[in-house]
């Protein structure tokens, strides 16, 4: 923590100094991004992966093709895993998901991206459930998270470099 | 003692007799001719002393400029001129008894119809060539264009049409490894947004009009701007001793010039133009595929000079251009067969383009002693381009023009014997107006973008429109320092654009010694600089789609070498150069701003801002060249009939580097990042340098003249040089998009991703490429005039030069696709022979 603070005032040294000797704009981005980098939290996929199927888990449990209280944490697991395992940790530890993830997914995309990825599926689950719209059936609720604009949008920001919309 | 004293009287005055009789038969009588190359007539009226080892003997020159005159015997004499403003001196050898010997008082040769280029040494030595027009306006394989004979000189080169990746060069030349697009083209010191028309053979100013033209290859003097390539001076006439027109018809277009002295001489008024009729000429043989009108094209120069007495000059320039171009494929052609139907590849996509510019200049030129000068521009320019597309889903229509208004003022001061001083500055108030849409390659390392692709473009259509003011200064000062045989010349320039409040400084200078003694003397010289140019007019700066941050374009150039005159009429020069590019603008697609607005105007009132705003482009790229030139030049004496020609070789090479982060190079590339990483990953570009896209090893042209009698006139040249780079095609898609338009597949060519390989960006080369032009030349002269016929045939040798490799994406990947394209100097008759290409024409000169 300490290491980061210093580094955090390293940069903001930095970018003073380099708008007062008028440095380029390269060198001023470069040293936004390095600072921005350094902000960040270390990306936790497996945490966003468990917080994503507990969104969805909230909302799902009181569609209208499911009996009240039959949803739990154990059932999703098992019937995601066939069988398998009875934990969202587990679950997201072997590349399961609330719908199928492709093969090599955690080789083929690093850290940040299935972070984020989850995230958005997350923040699907979490806007339907503040804004009541969770009684609907699940299959058209799961099917929801690929037609949904505001889900492709957050996506679109998760891999594009530029122009993200907040 | 008488008689005797009488004999040895007679015995010496008979020896003295003989004394002066053998003195008187052994003199050397001859003719000589006072002659000024610059009137062109014989100097009259003056009064000649030729200076022997014993004695001063004087002559006088009678009305056409000739004087009778002894000397003791053969040699070398001193002529010593007197004139009313002082006393020249000039030597001559008397060759022969009864010679007739020309003594020029000038060194401005003007031989009609001869064709020579030769190195200026008044001015810097340094990588400096000067061609007079009138001196090359016949050279062949030129086309009649005097800008066309830079292309003869070290380090110059036209490249082919459409070479390079960036959408090719026309009409442009490259300069010592530098980009086509970074020289300057200035007309009395007056911009010119384009050299060429749309044909890219014509040039924008007429020939007539042109009095030299300067090419600066490296490093050039502080009063000029804006190129990080080389400066093409080009300078007019400014006077007239009688009305004078021509007019001259070929296969191209016609240009019509008149000039005429004014108000008893003292003003002087030149007017010219240019109207190209490809469209009507060509256009109408039906060789051209419907849907196709050929580049139709004007341009006209006008000036005019008033002089109020030797101290005030006022002078007025209109310079103008305009061209355009227009092609409509028709959609659904009905047959679907790309061999009968020649713009199948391309149905339903229409292009019309058009640029201009228009220059005007007011002048006011005071010279109130041979020891200083003072001269004040008011300008007021204006370029302009248009265009519209639409082929897939590319999509741009947009107007630009970046009109100034500008006041310029450029001093000569010699304070001393020994220093002269340039000095200069200016002001502009810049308008850069865009309106419309441009298009833009989503990823700049996309070598094979398809416009069909419509699911994953990869285009994407950019609003561009922008309107700004902007203000620009700039002053520079050039000591020149003259110490015996020893030059040295200092300058510096500063350039400020308060468009993104930036400035660029650069100290430059160069030095020469010329020795004496060996030959006709030896000249040592060498020079560095640093050099800037802003992109006035590049949707690189907008503000909407571009970076308004973007700097000045940067170059330090070096460069030195050795002038040997052999002969009056042989020399040699060698020069060694080096340039090192900085700052260069690439297509960047991760540099951004930390939020603004969302640059979609489409979605600005759902979501108005937006975060890491691309800004598009980057100074990020880098580059150099280095080479070697070598000059060897036999030139004519003026109004001789002697032979006349050069040699100049150029080894050079060329690279860039557009330091971004480039996924070819990155093992790791399959593997998908999100946006926060992707912007550290490219804070560490993995780019490498790769070969310039117009780098060419060798470079060789030699010229050859001879005016065989008064009425013909012959000259040749041969020229080599090895093939500019290309990425071969490797493949093609599968054919994965079809033309909506006539159902046609479109083969998306695929090229390496392998930087290892010998496939890669810019490995390849073609054949080099070589050929052999003539002219020749008859006059017939009439009391009022002459008529000049030419024929010029290129290529006689009828070689199949290649440009380059051309991929026809309505056929898949084989072996005959691609296949090489060749230049268009090989014309192929319909039983299939082959003839070189050809250009007749007929100049009426009055």
């Amino acid at each position: 923590m300490f290491f980061k603070i210093t580094l955090i005032f390293i940069f903001l040294f930095q970018i003073s100094c380099a708008n007062k000797n008028e440095k380029s704009y390269q060198d001023l981005y470069a040293l936004r991004i390095l600072l921005e980098t350094a902000t960040k939290a270390k990306p936790n996929p497996q945490a966003a992966c468990i917080d994503a199927m507990r969104s969805e888990e909230a909302c799902i449990a009181t569609a209208s093709d499911v009996l009240a209280g039959t949803l739990t944490e154990t059932n999703l697991s098992l019937t995601l895993s066939t069988g398998k395992f009875t934990t969202y940790s587990d679950l997201c530890a072997n590349n399961l998901y609330m719908y199928p993830l492709p093969t090599n997914y955690v080789t083929n995309n690093s850290d940040a991206i299935r972070e984020c990825f989850f995230k958005c599926d997350s923040s699907y689950w979490k806007t339907r459930k503040n804004l009541n719209i969770c009684s609907g059936t699940s299959t058209v609720m799961l099917s929801g998270i690929g037609n949904d604009s505001g889900t492709s949008n957050c996506r679109r920001n998760c891999f594009s470099s530029t122009n993200n919309t907040p | 003692m008488k008689s005797i004293t009488t004999y040895k009287r007679n015995w010496f005055l008979f020896l003295f007799i003989l004394l002066t009789l053998s003195s008187e038969i052994s003199a050397v009588a001859f003719r000589g001719r006072l002659f000024s190359r610059v009137k062109n007539q014989g100097e009259a009226g003056l009064t000649v002393v030729i200076v022997t080892p014993t004695s001063k003997i004087p002559a006088q020159t009678d009305a056409e400029g000739y004087f009778d005159a002894e000397v003791p015997s053969l040699g070398n004499y001193t002529f010593r001129i007197l004139r009313t403003t002082g006393i020249q001196e000039l030597e001559k050898s008397i060759t022969a008894d009864g010679e007739v010997v020309t003594i020029y008082t000038d060194k401005t040769p003007k031989p009609k119809g001869g064709i020579d280029v030769e190195g200026q040494k008044d001015k810097t030595i340094l990588s400096r060539y000067k061609v007079r027009y009138d001196e090359i306006k016949r050279m062949p394989g030129t086309l009649g264009e005097a800008l066309n004979a830079l292309q003869t000189l070290p380090g110059v080169f036209a490249p082919p049409p459409f070479a390079g990746n960036n959408g090719g060069c026309f009409g442009g030349i490259v300069i010592r490894g530098a980009d086509c697009r970074t020289n300057t083209y200035l007309y009395d010191d007056l911009p010119i947004y384009y050299a060429y028309h749309f044909d890219g053979i014509n040039s924008v100013i007429h020939n007539d009009l042109i009095k030299t033209i300067d090419i600066y290859t490296g490093a050039y003097p502080a009063n000029f701007n804006n190129a990080t390539g080389g400066v093409v001076e080009i300078e007019s006439n400014e006077a007239a001793k009688k009305a004078t027109g021509s007019f001259n018809m070929s296969f191209l277009l016609g240009q019509a010039m008149y000039q005429t002295p004014l108000f008893n001489g003292k003003g002087y008024l030149a007017a010219g133009g240019k109207v190209g009729y490809l469209d009507k000429t060509l256009g109408s043989t039906g060789l051209v595929p419907d849907g196709i009108r050929l580049p139709q094209y004007n341009s006209s120069n006008v000036k005019f000079i008033y002089n109020f007495n030797s101290q005030h000059q006022m002078s007025f320039t209109s310079l103008t251009a305009l061209d355009g171009f227009v092609l409509k494929a028709p959609g659904g052609f009905g047959s679907n067969d790309p061999t009968k139907e020649p713009l199948a590849a391309v149905a339903g996509a229409s292009v019309s383009a058009g640029q201009g510019y228009r220059t005007m200049a007011l002048r006011y030129t005071w010279t109130p002693s041979t020891k200083f000068s003072n001269r004040i521009t008011l300008i007021n320019y204006e370029p302009f381009n248009n265009t519209n597309v639409q082929f897939g889903s590319i999509q741009a229509t947009f107007r630009a023009s970046a009109p100034y208004t500008g006041v310029r003022q450029d001093l000569v001061w010699n304070p001393a014997s020994f220093l002269k001083i340039d000095a200069g500055t200016e002001g502009r108030v810049i308008n850069y107006n865009i309106t419309g849409f441009s298009v833009r390659l989503k990823d700049p390392n996309n070598q094979s973008p398809n416009p069909y692709d419509l699911t994953n473009p990869a285009f994407e259509k950019a609003d561009i429109t922008q309107q700004t003011k902007s203000n620009y200064f700039n002053a520079y000062t050039t000591f020149h320092f003259t110490f015996g045989n020893f030059k040295f010349e200092p300058g510096i320039r500063h350039d400020y654009i308060d468009y993104g409040k930036q400035g660029a400084t650069g100290p430059r200078a160069t030095i020469s010694y010329k020795v004496d003694g060996f030959l006709k003397g030896t000249t040592f010289f060498g020079g560095a600089g640093d050099y800037a140019r802003f992109p006035y007019f590049d949707q690189a700066i907008s503000r909407e789609s571009g970076n308004p941050n973007i700097q000045f374009e940067k170059a330090r150039k070096y460069g030195g070498g050795i002038d040997q005159q052999i002969t009056e009429e042989w020399s040699v020069k060698g020069e060694l150069f080096k340039q090192e590019f900085t700052s260069q603008i690439v297509n960047d697609p991760y540099i951004s701003e930390a939020y603004g607005l969302n640059p979609d105007k489409y979605q600005r009132l759902q979501r108005p801002v937006v975060t890491n705003r691309a800004l598009n482009y980057s100074n990020s790229g880098t580059g150099w060249s280095h080479g070697y030139e070598l000059y060897i030049k036999k030139a004519n004496r003026p109004n001789s009939k002697d032979w006349f020609g050069w040699i100049s070789y150029t080894w050079s090479q060329s690279f860039r580097n557009n330091n971004i982060y480039n996924a070819d190079y990155d093992p790791n590339k399959n593997r998908i990042l999100s946006g926060d990483e992707q912007r550290l990953r490219a804070l560490y570009p993995n780019s490498r340098e790769t070969i310039f896209d117009y780098d060419i090893t060798q470079l060789l042209s030699v010229v050859y003249g001879w005016r065989l009698t008064e009425e013909y006139q012959i000259g040749g040249r041969w020229f080599y040089r090895t093939a500019t780079p290309y990425t071969p095609v490797i493949g093609d898609d599968g054919g994965q998009f079809k033309n909506p338009y006539n159902n046609q597949i479109y083969w998306n060519p695929r090229y390496s991703d392998n930087p290892y390989s010998n496939n890669y960006t810019n490995s390849r080369r073609q054949a080099p490429y070589h050929r052999f032009d003539i002219r020749i030349d008859k006059f017939l002269s009439y009391e009022w005039g002459y008529v000049n016929l030419y024929l010029e045939i290129i290529n006689m040798y009828v070689r199949k030069n290649i440009n380059g490799e051309s991929f026809s994406t309505t056929a898949p990947y084989s072996k005959r696709n691609p296949e090489p394209q060749n230049d268009f100097f090989t014309l192929q008759l319909p039983n299939g022979m082959l003839i070189p290409f050809f250009n007749v024409g007929m100049e009426v000169r009055f």
